[in-house]
């Protein structure tokens, strides 16, 4: 095994998890827990929860549906109060939602009100940027997802991945330090998914934000990630956090040669023993 | 294994000659979807049977002329009405009268109805605070009101429009709330990573997704005031098509009555249409609902 593992269980840890260069995760998940009340009584959706996000880190989450992961990603968003523990953001208290941590929902979530255009200005509308400026960042972000041709098209005129796209541009126009993805391509065709895991990629290398990233599919965790984080069945914990090494053969190629490589069908077939050890318990 | 002789198995032999499923040059009109022209045509054609119908049962003597005047002796009332005189006024006076008399009842009843109903979509506490005694009051007709009108404002305009802002108030609240109520939350939450604040979200997302329910709202409440009119000048109006109609029925000249009835009838059509239009045109991003 050339990567190492990363092994944190349940229950909260001890000190703060810092990088390993001493200065503090750019986003940090710590001792988050979050119960709801339902008629049937107290469900605990989410066991104590750490994780740490280097600057420019990009990190996968995989579990067992219903596991609570986009739970985790609402109360990391700010959308959702956790019970107990707490978001920091450059180790400051990360405070209510906002755009420099933007989401991108599985949902699509975009304004059908508004165009194409509108939808990716609708942010820097909210931050008054001056008009020229916003203009410029929207040609870029046009260009760059590939949507010159929608700008004046409604939402519900674009396809899926379309919509995936523009919800996309939403978000990084607004330079955001965080982006949080929700099973972000997971409402859209296996073609689709694959070009915006892609896309995906090739954006990273442009804007080198940090991700935090809730999948169900192992191929797509791993594909993407540094760090891939599987969770535990309900209530979700961080079960084990592991390495994809960086200089991996694979990683420079595109994904349909990625996956056949021996080395990346072991890392995944590692994740998904880990994923399918909660499935069967549960 | 020849299909041709396999009939007993129950299966189709080849030489039957092939029928498609029917496609839509042969689907039966009421089955197909038609193009907006096409629907006009349908329902010119089918509003002058009628008139024919009628022409026939008039023109044979089966109803007598008293009960239902011939339509060319209606249409011939409607022309002289235009000018001269009915009780003080022209068919135009009257019809001035009546519109008044709905736009305002109309307008109010968006005036109060339409911020509330925004604003019980909105919030859970203005719903707690407000809805109970909205849905005491709404049950009540209109026209149960009318004696508490003239009590209140006497027997004059005043109170034909507060009969017709009761009966446009309730579809202006009650829709308004719906389609406040009916945006997707996750539109909220979207709205709100981007860095929005609630006065943001409820202007820029949620009023600006619902503006179509919305205007279906305003829609819904001017068919409702409309119908409410004749009621509403009951009260001893002095002009109106109601009035006329009214007093058309007491002198039993049918051919006035129905041609104020007429006018009710293409005036209450034509608004719907108009804001249909303006609903079109102020979210033409909508889906016809």
């Amino acid at each position: 095994m050339t990567h190492s593992t990363a092994n944190r269980t349940r229950g909260p840890v001890t000190g703060s998890p810092t990088t390993g260069n001493g200065h503090d995760p750019k986003l940090e998940i710590r001792g988050v827990t979050k119960n709801f009340v339902t008629r049937a009584g107290e469900v605990d959706a989410l066991a104590s929860c750490d994780l740490a996000l280097e600057q420019g880190e990009f990190l996968t989450i995989v579990g067992p549906s219903g596991c609570g992961k986009s739970t985790l990603m609402m109360v990391a968003a700010g959308l959702d109060e956790a019970s107990s523990g707490s978001i920091l953001v450059d180790g400051e208290p990360a405070g209510g939602p906002g755009p420099q941590r933007s989401v991108v929902f599985q949902r699509f979530a975009l304004f059908p009100s508004r165009t194409v255009a509108d939808n990716i200005c609708f942010g820097m509308q909210q931050a008054r940027v001056p008009k020229p400026e916003q203009a410029e960042r929207l040609e870029e972000q046009l260009t760059l997802m590939g949507l010159g041709k929608f700008r004046d098209s409604y939402p519900h005129e674009l396809s899926g991945g379309m919509q995936q796209r523009v919800a996309i541009a939403r978000s990084l126009v607004l330079r955001p330090e965080i982006l949080l993805m929700d099973e972000p391509f997971g409402a859209l065709d296996a073609q689709t998914r694959l070009l915006l895991q892609e896309e995906l990629v090739r954006l990273r290398q442009v804007h080198r934000f940090t991700v935090l990233f809730i999948t169900h599919s192992v191929e797509e965790a791993v594909y993407l990630a540094d760090r891939v984080a599987v969770m535990t069945r309900r209530p979700g914990a961080i079960k084990t956090v592991i390495d994809v090494p960086g200089d991996a053969e694979w990683r420079s190629s595109d994904i349909e040669t990625a996956m056949g490589h021996p080395e990346f069908t072991q890392l995944r077939q590692r994740v998904w023993k880990l994923v399918k050890e909660e499935i069967v318990a549960s | 294994m020849t299909t041709e002789t396999s009939t007993s198995t129950g299966r189709v032999p080849l030489q039957r000659p092939y029928r498609p499923p029917r496609k839509r040059g042969t689907t039966s009109i009421w089955r197909r979807g038609l193009s907006g022209r096409a629907t006009f045509v349908i329902g010119v054609a089918s509003s002058a049977t009628l008139v024919a119908v009628w022409h026939l049962l008039s023109a044979t003597a089966l109803v007598s002329p008293l009960l239902l005047p011939p339509p060319l002796r209606v249409a011939e009332t409607f022309w002289q009405f235009l000018t001269a005189e009915y009780l003080g006024e022209t068919l135009v006076g009257h019809t001035a009268a009546s519109m008044t008399i709905v736009a305002g009842g109309w307008l109010l009843g968006g005036l109060v109805g339409l911020p509330l109903g925004i604003l019980i979509g909105w919030s859970d506490r203005v719903r707690w605070l407000v809805f109970p005694l909205f849905q005491l009051l709404r049950p009540v007709p209109p026209l149960a009101w009318i004696p508490l009108a003239i009590v209140w404002l006497g027997i004059g305009d005043p109170a034909r429009i507060f009969v017709v802002f009761l009966s446009a108030v309730v579809p202006w609240t009650i829709n308004s709330m719906a389609a406040v109520s009916s945006v997707d939350p996750l539109l909220i939450r979207a709205a709100r990573t981007l860095g929005a604040g609630d006065g943001s979200i409820l202007r820029r997302v949620v009023i600006h997704t619902a503006t179509p329910t919305l205007v279906a709202g305003a829609r819904i409440a001017l068919g409702n005031a409309w119908t409410t009119l004749i009621a509403a000048e009951l009260l001893a109006a002095s002009a109106g098509l109601g009035f006329v109609a009214l007093n058309a029925s007491q002198t039993l000249s049918s051919d006035i009555l129905l041609v104020s009835m007429g006018i009710i009838g293409v005036l209450g059509a034509l608004f719907s249409a108009i804001l249909r239009g303006v609903g079109r045109a102020v979210a033409p991003w909508a889906k016809e609902a």
